[in-house]
């Protein structure tokens, strides 16, 4: 049974300390030999001084932790890590030992750990099975999507109504790109499941997850200037209202993108994310696959893209293509564009309008 | 009437124009921005290196020609104008725009 002191002993351990020292460690000879491992008889020494120390270091509300760690010269020495927060950590950091029986201390300012289990954003997952009804900002995809020695995924986005029936509005590259037999000898075809969560999110299995609606094909591309298609949802295995994780209800109208307008959106990897419009009207070159992990199918050019900051891909990375992204309101925002490409500095957006325009839809809202 | 009166404004802002150029040999836009880049996307995307072009603004707000590049490559990068019809172009190195799917 492992006590949480030990548990944090293992986890920091493993993190071994990169930076942030204070003072500097008392040894300076060269690095020992070997790998830096829990064998090792530099860092046993430095284990049995923390396993002395660090019971009564922790009596401090202050020290978070301790761990073995590397100093610049790459000598193990105990990492004490020191609450950046505390209004006293100087006080605490001037008040150590610059060594403890020969050993030498770092300390490393950091924020209060936290359990790391539930994901960002108030414990909400968008990659796990939901109980159904489902809420859509969730991961799902083709349920055949598995090729190449790969499966893919993406977002179910939002809900559009479509001649009085409630579909499922997510990217044609995450619901209907596969159009050769190639690795999977089977091409996406009208009726053809659509899942929650997607395989990416199941072990590639689709045994795993719940079929929640119908594709019905559109070829949106590479035709058309939008990255689109939806599928029906199957009764009872989508919410009606259309609510999307961390956003909730949206408003059935939409709103024109415009520079500088915060918004946000609901997706499968990054979850709930803000960000804001950097420009409009782009004219930007996309290349598709033709299936998961296939070759190229074609280079589509779209023109009049909403382009949107992504830096660090913090707003939108690989499998939130299909996120609906909406004005940043508190309150049945409205809807703004389609999110489906970008890069790490980028994200681009189809505009809503002309999404439902192409799928003569609404969006289902309030 | 109202015919006179587009034709004033239109002689107005043409003698603008045409004084910035004599003074500032820089040209005044006279054209909407959107029907400069629907005139320009193509060739600037036909540039080896580039993956997009759009309307953005400066950190001042004026609207600006922005042109998307794969990678930091001063061959590209020389061939883009710094102005197009009185709009300066901005290169911003994007990397690759790729559909956000999962594998």
């Amino acid at each position: 049974m492992s006590s949480p002191n030990s548990i944090l002993r293992i986890v920091v351990i493993s993190v071994i300390t990169i930076a942030g020292t204070c003072f500097s460690p008392v040894s300076s000879a060269a690095p020992p030999a070997g790998v830096l491992n829990e064998s090792h008889a530099a860092v046993q020494a430095v284990m049995a001084v923390q396993n002395q120390v660090t019971s009564d270091l922790m009596r401090q509300p202050e020290i978070l932790g301790t761990a073995v760690g590397i100093d610049t010269a790459e000598n193990p020495v105990l990492t004490v890590y020191v609450d950046r927060d505390a209004a006293n950590a100087g006080d605490v950091i001037r008040d150590l030992p610059r060594q403890f029986g020969g050993v030498g201390v770092q300390v490393q300012l950091t924020d209060k750990f936290r359990a790391m289990a539930r994901p960002p954003g108030g414990g909400v997952s968008h990659t796990a099975r939901q109980a159904l009804p489902i809420s859509l900002g969730t991961s799902g995809g083709w349920t055949y999507d598995l090729a190449n020695g790969y499966c893919c995924g993406g977002t179910l986005g939002s809900l559009v109504s479509i001649g009085g029936q409630q579909y499922i509005l997510s990217n044609y590259h995450v619901f209907e790109a596969d159009i050769v037999n190639g690795g999977n000898n089977r091409k996406a075809t009208t009726g053809d499941p659509i899942i929650q969560p997607g395989l990416i999110d199941v072990s590639c299995n689709n045994a795993n997850a719940q079929s929640v609606a119908t594709l019905q094909v559109h070829h949106s591309l590479p035709n058309s200037n939008v990255d689109c298609s939806v599928a029906q949802v199957l009764s009872g295995r989508v919410r009606t209202d259309g609510a999307i994780l961390e956003i909730g209800t949206i408003s059935r109208s939409t709103v024109g993108a415009s520079i500088n307008q915060a918004v946000k959106k609901s997706g499968r990897t990054t979850g709930l994310t803000r960000s804001s419009v950097s420009g409009l009207n782009a004219t930007i070159s996309v290349t598709y696959d033709n299936e998961c992990a296939g070759g190229i199918a074609f280079t589509k050019t779209f023109t009049g893209q909403i382009v949107v900051s992504n830096r660090g891909s913090k707003f939108l990375n690989s499998g939130d293509s299909g996120s609906l992204m909406v004005e940043d309101v508190a309150t049945n925002p409205r809807a703004v564009g389609l999110l489906f490409a970008g890069s790490s500095s980028t994200a681009i957006a189809n505009p809503i309008d002309e999404v439902l325009r192409f799928l003569s839809a609404t969006m289902v809202g309030n | 009437m109202r015919k006179v009166g587009v034709l004033v404004l239109l002689g107005v802002s043409t003698f603008v124009g045409s004084l910035a150029i004599a003074q500032n040999e820089s040209p005044v836009p006279r054209r909407d921005i959107n029907a400069v880049l629907a005139a320009h996307d193509k060739a600037l995307l036909a540039i080896p290196g580039v993956v997009g072009v759009y309307v953005g603004t400066l950190d001042d707000g004026t609207p600006c020609l922005k042109v998307m590049l794969a990678e930091k490559n001063s061959e590209s990068e020389g061939k883009i104008p710094s102005m197009i019809d009185g709009y300066p172009v901005l290169t911003e190195v994007t990397g690759e725009i790729r559909p956000q799917k999962d594998r």
